[in-house]
């Protein structure tokens, strides 16, 4: 399992600061999200999404809060899965539902239940 | 609260309290501003979440525009709150509203706010000023 720790921790993240699990999976990826996404994390989310092909799950349920600019980069990379090669869908959280709820806008990602280990 | 250096001010009282952070418009400011302010409310039982978003959005307009073409400036943040209102302001020094070509958001920061806030409120001249007002909504 590969650990991002937020960038200047010193390699420890405390549980509010955004940082991403990524695991092999069958057929695939699981990227598991922590913590807030907002201005401050959406360069490394951003990356580590483009970054990736094939099949990828990215677990939203594990952020504690989500704001305009990290929905901002999911709804890029749900985008961005439609035209190219990667095949991307969502575990849903509550942070990005409220979010959406909020700015009442209609909630396009492909959404999934936990995948198989 | 967490960053000293950051904090002018910092007064609490059950009803009252007040709090002045001057940041760097830099992103890690957004968190560091939510988490402040979330922390001064932290005895009280109000939802911090449309604070924090409130906060998160108007920070990081800051952070994305009032700076552009410059190196990153400063910028002010004052919360108070007064019986169950919070009043919040949030100021810059940079190059005042104007539409920004390079914009990667979805551009509905200022739209949640709005939803959000009793009461708003934008001047730019020399920088630019937001003022918000809103109710603290109990938990749950």
């Amino acid at each position: 399992m590969n650990v991002t720790d937020f960038p200047g921790s010193g390699g420890f993240a405390p549980p509010d600061l955004f940082r991403m699990e990524v695991s092999e999976r069958r057929g695939g990826k699981l990227m598991v999200l922590h913590g807030e996404l907002d201005l401050a994390a959406v360069d490394q989310l951003e990356a580590a999404l483009a970054s990736e092909t094939g099949r990828l799950v990215v677990d939203l349920r594990h952020l504690r809060f989500v704001d305009a600019s990290g929905l901002a980069v999911l709804l890029r990379a749900d985008a961005r899965s439609r035209q190219d090669g990667l095949n991307l869908s969502f575990i849903a959280g509550q942070a990005e539902r409220r979010l959406f709820e909020c700015a009442h806008l209609p909630d396009p990602l492909n959404y999934v239940d936990l995948p198989d280990t | 609260v967490s960053d000293v250096g950051a904090i002018v001010r910092a007064v609490a009282t059950p009803a009252r309290r007040a709090l002045t952070l001057d940041l760097p418009a830099v992103p890690h400011s957004v968190s560091q501003a939510r988490r402040a302010v979330a922390e001064m409310l932290d005895d009280l039982d109000v939802d911090v979440w449309p604070v924090g978003l409130v906060i998160s959005e108007a920070v990081s307009n800051v952070v994305r525009h009032a700076y552009r073409g410059l190196a990153p400036g400063r910028l002010e943040l004052e919360v108070s709150v007064d019986d169950g209102m919070l009043t919040l302001v949030v100021a810059d020094f940079g190059v005042g509203m104007s539409p920004d070509p390079d914009n990667s958001g979805l551009g509905i920061g200022m739209l949640m706010i709005e939803r959000l806030v009793q009461h708003m409120d934008v001047t730019s001249t020399g920088g630019t000023r937001l003022l918000v007002r809103m109710q603290l909504a109990p938990t749950g």
